[in-house]
């Protein structure tokens, strides 16, 4: 795993328990030369600054509204309000993912953007040139698949 | 003390809610939500709350920018960084334009309420 992918998966494991009360436990880890990440919802954050890249949160519509519901208070959710609450979950987990990095790499600086969110069958989220680094997580409600990668120099 | 108007200036329609649940009694008016910098520059200069919380990552223009303007404007606006970022680096920025109070998302409801209090009294 590489050091990246590490804060990544603090930051997913703190925040999820943070947020949600739940445990999360990492399940396998790939590499690939692009990022997709076939799924019923994913968050796409870009990171700029001294390295071009991006982190991606994905999972099932199931496991977003189960998780979005204990995230809001364990209350019921409309759909269009999961996917707000996935991408406010998915930008607290990169910065909180790019605080790490900074504060160990400050010279990086690296900032992330806006999120943006995909919904849909059989998602493909491709960003040619990076290379991720893709991991499962197993949440009690379901599974998550994050990723982490940066532009190949 | 009468209400305390705060405008709230993220893009995330999850925080609108999260903050206006949190401040959800007699003792806080949310007066208006910005779901950009920008907007929050102009709602600003047309409600004059007594306290805004800024998001740094936003389109259009980031909480930064937009906090460097109302400052420039109104020195003594009180403004609440409120971020998932939490490196020293977007704290120094924040610092330099003239804002002390930082929380890092995900936040507290009762931090949320006590960064209020502190900087509302200080101009008091």
């Amino acid at each position: 795993m590489t050091d990246y992918l590490q804060y990544l998966v603090a930051a997913i494991q703190e925040n999820t328990r943070d947020m949600t009360g739940l445990e999360c436990r990492v399940k396998n880890r790939k590499v690939r030369l692009d990022s997709s990440i076939p799924s019923g919802v994913a968050v796409v954050i870009g990171i700029t600054g001294g390295k071009s890249g991006v982190i991606i949160v994905s999972t099932d519509r199931a496991t977003a509204k189960n998780l979005g519901e204990k995230i809001y208070f364990g209350q019921p959710i409309e759909d269009e309000f999961v996917m707000d609450v996935m991408a406010e979950f998915t930008n607290i987990i990169s910065g909180n993912t790019i605080t790490k990095i900074n504060n160990c790499e400050s010279s990086l600086n690296l900032k992330i953007a806006p999120p943006s969110v995909a919904k849909g069958d059989n998602l493909r989220v491709l960003s040619p040139g990076v290379k991720a680094d893709i991991i499962e997580i197993d949440v009690v409600v379901g599974q998550m698949v994050a990723g982490i990668g940066f532009e190949q120099e | 003390m009468g209400n305390i108007r705060i405008l709230i200036v993220d893009d995330s329609p999850f925080i609108h809610k999260t903050i206006t649940r949190a401040l959800g009694n007699d003792e806080y008016e949310i007066c208006g939500i910005a779901s950009n910098g920008r907007e929050g520059v102009d709602m600003y200069a047309a409600l004059k709350p007594d306290v805004i919380t800024m998001d740094i990552t936003m389109p259009v223009m980031d909480g930064l920018a937009a906090s460097k303007e109302i400052m420039m404007k109104n020195p003594r606006a009180k403004i609440i960084m409120l971020s998932a970022l939490g490196d020293e680096k977007s704290l120094n920025e924040a610092k330099t334009i003239g804002i002390s109070t930082f929380l890092q998302k995900p936040f507290k409801n009762d931090d949320l309420i006590g960064a209020i209090q502190k900087i509302y009294g200080e101009s008091c």
